[in-house]
């Protein structure tokens, strides 16, 4: 059976930042439960989800049980599911809340994951390990709020979507976060 | 002291670029994560997999439940005998006299006596709730490990005649690739909608559990509990559902410590011995 609407890339699916979020084709399909839905739905976000887990946990394993988790729940939502925000968002809600559970279960700070491209000039490497490092040391909320910021790249709308607070809120919390993140980052040895 | 803008751009050029996962991975994944969501074919969580969820939740509570009995009323009463028990010539002239039965009616005669209901007391109150409780395991038997792995098996007496199919439980760990420390745990089942989960303190504690609902003949269901795991045992068997993780590090036979001669709703603990 073909599917051709469930090939289409991530960059296909609206954001909230294009306006009103178009629903995908197999969307109908998934929350009726049926398989290749799901399949297609979970083959165009896992990638994106995956690699938010990566960064906000540092540890590929710890990633993995938070995509496993995220797609689970999404799937039992589905249903609920009502396309006001971009899928996307939904998802990297649902991702946060995950990778947020994991991250006050673990008493550890995350380790520093070299597994992650290995793209980084010789010289860019210590500021790399000093801005991970860093970013271990914040509180939960505030290394989120920067990832998705600046390295997932969301808007503050998205981000305001996805940890479900209002926009003054993501810019108060992004404020802090990002002095704290000086702070800790400025103090390094 | 830092622009805002040097700290955005600080962030931005130090954005990590994870691998992707690898094909083979990311198909495990996804077969875990329809299984564990229940929502194949139907669109809502399967009915099985909620009432199992909601055994699991509910056990704590049933257990604390029972141990606050318990310790309400440690030591089980002396059954209050009735005052005068009936004996059968009272019966028989009760019988007698009884108009209702035939008899003549005289109304010097007392009406017919009636026995007590037995144990309606706090005893039973405590013994009904301590059945529901997941005891602890027994102090484990030497058994008898053969050379193959084993998963844990429930086995079937004939005092539990509807004590229905086994389920099998394992669970893998995965080790650190750097460290070469175990870091998480793979638990998978038999049959496939069956709970499966590690205690909070995985971790640490590697305290993993499985579970399943069965039906009892007269239709109620009841959740069904194995499969846990010691401290330091690192675990993975053949007859799972899914192939064992590459990375496990060693093997693990779960093997039932006791014959299961409880009642239905019990748990039956497995206990795990490494197989190196």
């Amino acid at each position: 059976m073909e599917h051709s609407t469930a090939m289409r890339t991530p960059l296909d699916i609206p954001s909230a930042r294009g306006g009103v979020p178009e629903a995908p084709a197999w969307l109908d399909a998934a929350r009726r439960g049926e398989r290749w839905a799901l399949e297609s739905m979970y083959r165009e976000h896992q990638p994106q989800v995956y690699a938010l887990c990566v960064r906000v946990l540092g540890r590929t394993e710890d990633a993995e049980d938070a995509t496993m988790t995220t797609f689970a729940l999404a799937f039992q939502a589905l249903p609920g599911f009502r396309g006001q925000s971009s899928l996307r968002t939904w998802l990297y809600r649902i991702a946060v809340n995950a990778a947020t559970a994991l991250l006050r279960k673990r008493r550890d700070e995350p380790p520093i994951d070299d597994n992650t491209g290995g793209q980084d000039p010789a010289g860019r490497m210590c500021e790399t390990i000093a801005v991970r490092a860093a970013l271990a040391k914040l509180r939960p909320e505030y290394r989120i709020i920067l990832i998705l910021r600046f390295w997932e790249d969301l808007a503050y709308d998205e981000i305001a979507e996805a940890l479900r607070i209002s926009m003054p809120a993501t810019k108060m919390r992004l404020k802090r976060a990002r002095e704290e993140f000086e702070r800790v980052y400025e103090e390094r040895p | 002291m830092r622009q805002p803008d040097d700290i955005d751009n600080l962030l931005r050029r130090t954005r990590p670029e994870p691998a992707p996962l690898p094909p083979d991975r990311a198909d495990a994944l996804l077969r875990r994560a329809i299984e564990q969501s229940g929502v194949e074919k139907t669109g809502r969580p399967g009915f099985r997999a909620s009432l199992g969820a909601w055994g699991l939740r509910l056990a704590p509570a049933a257990a604390a439940a029972g141990l606050i009995a318990l310790a309400l009323f440690p030591h089980p009463r002396p059954q209050a005998a009735p005052r005068s028990l009936p004996t059968a010539a009272m019966r028989a002239a009760a019988m007698h006299d009884n108009p209702a039965t035939g008899g003549s009616g005289s109304p010097s005669v007392a009406p017919p006596f009636i026995v007590p209901a037995p144990a309606a007391g706090p005893r039973q109150t405590a013994m009904s709730m301590e059945a529901s409780i997941p005891r602890a395991a027994a102090p484990p038997e030497p058994v008898q490990q053969s050379e193959e792995s084993r998963p844990a098996r429930r086995s079937n007496p004939a005092s539990t005649p509807h004590r229905p199919a086994m389920l099998v439980a394992s669970a893998g760990r995965r080790t650190d690739r750097r460290t070469e420390e175990p870091s998480s745990i793979i638990i998978t089942v038999d049959p496939p909608d069956a709970t499966a989960g590690t205690h909070p303190a995985a971790r640490t504690a590697s305290y993993a559990y499985a579970s399943a609902v069965d039906r009892l003949p007269d239709g109620s269901p009841v959740t069904r509990t194995c499969a846990i795991v010691d401290r330091g045992d690192t675990v993975r068997t053949t007859a799972t559902t899914e192939s064992p993780s590459p990375q496990s590090s060693s093997v693990l036979t779960l093997v039932t410590t006791t014959p299961d001669t409880r009642g239905p709703g019990q748990s039956v603990p497995g206990r795990g011995r490494e197989t190196r």
